[in-house]
């Protein structure tokens, strides 16, 4: 038996010298040490996951998934921002009706005041002192919007409505971002890693996109973007506004008007044959004549004006409702022009803004 | 006491197997799935050639002792395809944790205690191979020799392997939960091929379960069971790796006819 081994063991090596398989194990380990002391192990190094923190929990994510993230986000914030022009528009034509209602309460104590003798009279007197540089000129339609717009109270109106705008605004922002980071958290949760340790090798590591950051640079951006100011429309302020709504109406109502002006001309000059009544003759003549023709004149004047105001009141409280509608219209395309290039402003640096936080993406896919 | 040429060869093969389980470690993170696949079943089947060769040596005897020589329970129990088979799967297993702790084996002094091996169990098994002529059989002389000398090598290597892992320098626990220390293990892990991967990632998981333990439970030396288990762990990873290694060395000794099959 022992021969048989022998003799497979011959079959399987032919007997070399022994001095050469010396050199050879010698050398051999010899070679092997040294390799084995100076040839580090070969590493695989794929591309390094980026890595996301939201809300203090840590995500892996690859390339295509983060570039996936940003384009969700900069979508699902570029939403949020069209939703939040509606809701603005909503609530501008609620808030405009409410303080041009006021405004429209108010229309027929301007029309009284119009169609009065103290209103006539100061209009004449206002234009005579114009005519003599004594006054400013427009008097109606200082009038107008010291009665229509009374100051306080229109910025007052104004400012309540942009308070709540703010308010609805902020709220809908609040909205939008607490589901952008619950959606986030729902697609990320696969994803969720324990929170790393430090390690030796970590240094190349790129910075983690803190998205939480994210989150707080975009509401300061966008308080930022909500401070600025979109009352800056000339219906906006009040005397403005009131002039233009003079404009408007009378140049509506200008035929009425003009036949009024005429009529009142005409019922003026009938006040010189007032004159007549006064028959007396001595020293007493001359107050008699100025009495009568005052008098006459203020008659004449009076039931003309009723006359004009039977005839044209409606009309001209119809002009001027209608330019409320006109200026109510042109305020609110006015501040939601306004709020547009404040959005689209908004938007760019938002982008800018989520490209940014989301560089490790870009560096993976360079790399790749 | 086997000739200087005989020595010589078991000395040139255990060199062997040293360097083809180095050259596995410089690779094995960089190789593909299909060749990874191709080297566990090069594993295998010399980890399961020396199982199967101790078995049928086993079951030899039994039958020597146990069983009629003219009956045909002879031939039914004399060792096939189920004895390969259990040798197969089992060196299947083995290769497994062999190839993992290889490629997970980045202390030098471990490597150059493996290179030390070769030597030593040749010598050995020389020494002792003079000793037993005497009272072993001459069949079984040759397998006598080797496993009564891969014995105390192994057991030494064994020691050393945990004593050097033992004085490793490894992350501070401390205060840290179990999730994250052994999500920092797994996450050190990377393979070209995902399977190895995972089983990269497993081994690393369980260091940082063994090491959490020992830094969180046993922070300071102590004869706790605690201390006692920890230590066991260590130590069965080093015996399971070494037994599977000197499995490895006896498997390319049989396919060099370095060692008499006698267990064919």
């Amino acid at each position: 038996m022992t021969e048989l081994a022998a003799d497979t063991t011959r079959r399987a090596f032919p007997e070399p010298r022994p001095g050469l398989l010396a050199l050879l194990w010698a050398l051999g380990s010899l070679g092997l040490l040294a390799l084995v002391l100076g040839q580090p192990q070969q590493r695989w190094t794929p591309p390094a996951p980026a890595e996301v923190v939201l809300e203090g929990q840590h995500y892996r994510l690859d390339a295509p998934q983060l570039e996936w993230l940003r384009a969700f986000s900069a979508l699902h914030f570029s939403e949020g921002r069209a939703a939040a022009r509606g809701l603005l528009e909503a609530e501008l034509e609620r808030g405009l009706d409410e303080a041009f209602l006021a405004v429209r309460a108010r229309l027929p104590g301007f029309a009284d005041w119009y169609y009065s003798l103290g209103g006539e009279y100061s209009r004449l007197g206002m234009a005579a002192l114009a005519r003599m540089n004594l006054a400013e000129g427009d008097y109606i339609a200082r009038k107008a919007a010291a009665m229509l717009f009374p100051p306080e109270e229109w910025q007052e109106a104004l400012a309540a409505l942009d308070r709540r705008m703010l308010a609805r605004l902020h709220a809908h922002q609040e909205r939008v971002r607490a589901e952008w980071l619950a959606r986030l958290g729902e697609q990320l949760a696969p994803y969720r890693v324990p929170t790393p340790l430090r390690a030796a090798g970590d240094g190349g590591r790129a910075a983690p996109v803190q998205l939480d950051g994210l989150v707080a640079r975009l509401a300061a951006q966008e308080q930022q973007a909500l401070e600025a100011r979109f009352w800056q429309s000339t219906a906006a302020g009040g005397a403005v506004a009131g002039a233009v709504l003079w404009r408007q109406a009378a140049a509506r109502a200008a035929t009425a008007t003009g036949r009024a002006v005429v009529a009142r001309g005409a019922g003026r000059s009938a006040g010189a044959g007032g004159v007549a009544i006064c028959a007396a003759t001595g020293p007493a003549a001359p107050g008699c004549a100025v009495l009568a023709f005052v008098a006459t004149w203020v008659a004449a004047d009076w039931a003309l004006l009723q006359i004009e105001e039977l005839r044209n009141r409606d009309e001209l409280l119809a002009a001027l409702d209608a330019g409320l509608d006109r200026l109510q219209d042109q305020l609110l395309a006015d501040v939601l022009a306004a709020y547009d290039a404040v959005s689209l402003e908004q938007q760019a640096r938002a982008t800018a803004v989520i490209a940014g936080e989301f560089r490790p993406a870009q560096a993976g896919r360079q790399a790749r | 006491m086997p000739g200087a040429s005989h020595l010589l060869r078991d000395l040139l093969c255990l060199l062997g197997a040293a360097a083809l389980a180095w050259s596995y470690h410089l690779f094995a993170r960089v190789l593909p799935t299909a060749v990874q696949l191709a080297c566990w079943a090069a594993f295998t089947l010399l980890i399961a050639v020396a199982l199967l060769n101790r078995a049928r040596i086993r079951r030899r005897a039994f039958l020597a002792v146990y069983v009629a020589d003219a009956s045909p329970l002879q031939r039914w129990l004399r060792g096939g395809p189920l004895l390969a088979l259990r040798a197969a799967l089992l060196g299947g297993v083995l290769a497994l944790l062999l190839m993992v702790a290889l490629a997970r084996s980045a202390d030098p002094r471990s490597w150059v205690a493996l290179i030390a091996s070769g030597p030593a169990l040749v010598l050995l098994r020389a020494w002792l191979a003079g000793r037993l002529s005497g009272h072993a059989g001459a069949l079984y002389l040759p397998i006598l020799s080797w496993r009564a000398a891969a014995t105390p090598v192994g057991a030494a290597l064994t020691v050393l392997l945990a004593w050097l892992a033992l004085h490793q320098a490894y992350p501070d626990f401390a205060g840290v939960s179990l999730e994250r220390a052994v999500w920092h293990m797994v996450d050190q892990e990377q393979a070209r091929s995902g399977l190895f991967e995972a089983l990269l990632q497993a081994a690393a998981a369980k260091d940082g379960l063994r090491l959490w333990l020992a830094q969180q439970l046993m922070p300071a030396p102590a004869t706790s069971l605690v201390q006692l288990l920890g230590w066991l762990l260590v130590l069965a990873a080093e015996v399971l790796f070494v037994w599977s290694y000197l499995l490895m060395c006896h498997g390319i000794m049989l396919g060099a006819g370095s060692l008499d099959r006698t267990g064919r």
